[in-house]
């Protein structure tokens, strides 16, 4: 068991930066999810923290290990590949024992901890098969107990439940997840699914075009994101922008856009000043529609276009001027189409976003008071 | 009864085409084994398809005129030299090609094939020449090193095919196992290649077991020979003595047949697969 520290890394393929000077520090212990959308650089990232990409600068730790320029082999760190990677010529004893194998483990010692291992993971029945033998969830857990074996430093995760079916995906996660609780070994996870990246992680790191761009425990980003990509990325369904402009109004602002107009109290506008282009953002959660003829309170009057049941929600699309927004409520079934309802931001939830840079002005994620 | 009528038919139509097949292939080798071991008296006077007298007198007096046991251990020599060096080559070669990235890879190495529309003796000239000049004629290392090119675009091809199909990953999961690349390469790339190296080999084997045009142009002296070039110098020096001949060519094919019984299964997953993802 180690910490693991990645200090400025930068990885490039020729011209192409793919990994940009990203720096973090995952404890010792701690499951940290790398979240992105595809092509961003955790995969890289990733495998230059297992040695099987070099760094093209920076530096990687494992525990007060200086690994840079280590072979995989001398990192102890274990890895679950995406499509597996199982070794199709041996069988499931045998994928499990390669790597304590190679590490000059005596037989007993072999065979009581791949006994461990298959019997932790629910495989124990399945020791003598081939891989070829096996369903995509049985060949998970062998890949998983190839790493689990080997009693690593650190395990490292490559979208391993991408080729799983729906339901076994949300189970296998969950098993992960009391797994790494169970064992307590550091984890990286790589995953491009936000919810997977939230249920999973301690902490998540979000990235972009091979930059960080957030790390954070996955509420804290959810609460507030560092920029509009991180708002947009984490959350689902995914959180509403509008572009607006900030005006004086009294003692306070107002926010203008197509449609609706917002006052801000000063409470919820501090740090803020007129004048400024901005995106307002507002998750679908955080809307709030009011009962029919309520005056007090309205921010928004909209005519919905679409009712979408989900079961105990109800996510509703209503469009009033050039703005749409997706609004998700309790499970609501008096509301059709072509209904105006009236909205406010529920218990004052709102994010604002440089529309310029992206960066976050104000991130109002928890209730005010 | 009517609809079953055309498909006993056929079927009796693909037997009979299946038995003509089987003799026609079988017939000239059953015919050398008979003659190998009937009375050399015989062999002119009577047509028989069983040996009337069951002898080993030609193979006794094959072993007593020639120099046999030589020829037949230069076979071997080169053969099994042919069968190393073509399989060390093209492992390394397919897999540095499979790894590489360059612009018309296929190409390339569908251009080593051309060297199949050659007929051998246009080859094995100018190779020839080449040994005179750096002093290998008429040695059994020329004759390896003939067949190896050979025997080498074929073999590269067919590995190509398949070291394509392993993933990257599996090497990648050895080596984050504990294995350093090379032998990650050994315990867990070769043996997913192993009905490929199979069929290399055997390929390699039978194309110098029974190569002439070259052994016939690269060796002159007596002791370098090898069994094809052997045997033919008893036509007639000896007149033609088609029992010990026959019994020449019997243990000529033994070692093959030996070989195919145990490794056609092989060979035939390993053609199948190298063709398919080629
Ligand atoms: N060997 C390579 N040579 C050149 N470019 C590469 C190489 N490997 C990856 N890349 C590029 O680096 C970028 C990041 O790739 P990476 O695999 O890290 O993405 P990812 O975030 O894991 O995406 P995904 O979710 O699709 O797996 C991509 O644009 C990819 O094309
Ligand atoms: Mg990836």
């Amino acid at each position: 068991m180690a910490s693991i520290e990645i200090r400025n890394v930068t990885k490039k393929f020729g011209d192409l930066t793919v990994v940009d000077d990203v720096s973090m520090s995952i404890d010792d212990g701690e499951l940290m999810v790398f979240v992105g959308p595809s092509g961003c650089g955790k995969s890289t990232t990733l495998r230059m923290v297992a040695g099987l990409e070099t760094t093209t600068a920076g530096t990687i730790m494992i525990g007060d290990r200086d690994v840079t320029r280590l072979d995989p082999k001398d990192r102890n760190i274990a890895m679950v590949f995406q499509n597996y990677a199982l070794y199709a010529h041996k069988s499931v004893y045998g994928n499990l024992a390669f790597g304590l194998r190679m590490r000059g483990a005596s037989k007993a010692e072999i065979d009581k901890r791949v006994r461990e291992a298959a019997a932790t993971l629910g495989i124990d029945d399945l020791l003598e098969r081939r891989p070829k033998q096996l369903s995509g969830g049985q060949r998970q857990r062998v890949a998983l107990g190839r790493a689990l074996v080997r009693d690593p430093d650190a395990f490292l995760l490559d979208e391993p439940l991408s080729n799983l079916d729906a339901k076994l995906r949300v189970r296998m996660r969950e098993e992960i997840g009391s797994l790494h609780s169970r064992i307590g070994t550091s984890m990286i996870y790589v995953t491009h699914d936000q919810v997977e990246a939230m249920t999973l992680g301690n902490r998540i790191a979000v990235m972009k075009d091979g930059r960080l761009q957030q790390v954070g425990a996955p509420l804290e980003v959810y609460d507030n994101p560092a920029n509009q990509f991180v708002a947009s990325f984490i959350g689902s369904p995914e959180m509403n922008q509008v572009d607006a402009r900030l005006e004086a109004a009294g003692s306070g602002l107002r926010l203008m856009g197509d449609g609706f107009a917002i006052d801000l109290s000063t409470a919820r506008s501090a740090g803020l000043s007129a004048g400024a282009d901005v995106v307002l953002g507002l998750r679908p959660e955080h809307l709030e529609v009011l009962p029919d003829g309520a005056e007090d309170g309205v921010e928004f009057r909209m005519r919905v276009d679409l009712v979408e049941p989900m079961g105990a929600q109800t996510l509703l699309l209503c469009r009033e001027g050039g703005t749409s927004l997706r609004v998700l409520i309790s499970r609501n079934d008096g509301i059709s189409r072509g209904d105006r309802v009236a909205m406010r931001l529920g218990d004052g939830r709102y994010h604002l976003f440089d529309a310029a840079s992206g960066t976050t002005l104000k991130s109002i994620g928890t209730k005010v008071i | 009864m009517r609809a079953n009528f055309p498909k006993l038919g056929s079927k009796l139509g693909y037997g009979a085409l299946l038995a003509l097949t089987v003799i026609y292939s079988v017939f000239p080798i059953y015919w050398m084994i008979n003659t190998s071991f009937r009375e050399p008296s015989t062999i002119y006077t009577a047509i028989e398809f069983f040996p009337s007298a069951f002898t080993w007198e030609n193979f006794s007096t094959l072993l007593e005129l020639t120099d046999y046991p030589t020829w037949f251990a230069n076979s071997v020599i080169v053969a099994l030299g042919t069968v190393a060096v073509t399989i060390v080559l093209s492992v390394l070669i397919a897999y540095a090609v499979t790894r590489l990235q360059f612009r018309g890879k296929t190409l390339v190495i569908g251009t080593m094939l051309y060297a199949y529309m050659f007929p051998p003796l246009l080859l094995a000239i100018p190779l020839a020449t080449l040994f005179v000049r750096i002093g290998l004629s008429d040695t059994l290392l020329s004759l390896v090193i003939s067949h190896t090119t050979l025997a080498l675009p074929l073999g590269v091809w067919l590995l190509w095919g398949f070291f394509k199909q392993i993933p990257h990953d599996v090497e990648e999961a050895a080596m984050v196992d504990g294995c350093s690349r090379l032998r990650a390469f050994v315990l867990v790339v070769l043996p997913l290649t192993l009905p490929g190296i199979v069929t290399v080999a055997i390929f390699a084997f039978l194309l110098s077991w029974t190569d002439y045009v070259f052994a016939l142009v690269m060796v002159s002296s007596d002791v370098n020979k090898t069994l094809p070039v052997g045997l033919d110098t008893m036509v007639g020096l000896y007149e033609l003595r088609w029992g010990e001949l026959m019994a020449g060519s019997t243990l000529i094919a033994l070692p093959l047949f030996v070989m195919f019984t145990f490794l056609s299964r092989f060979f035939i997953r390993g053609l199948a697969a190298g063709a398919v993802k080629g």
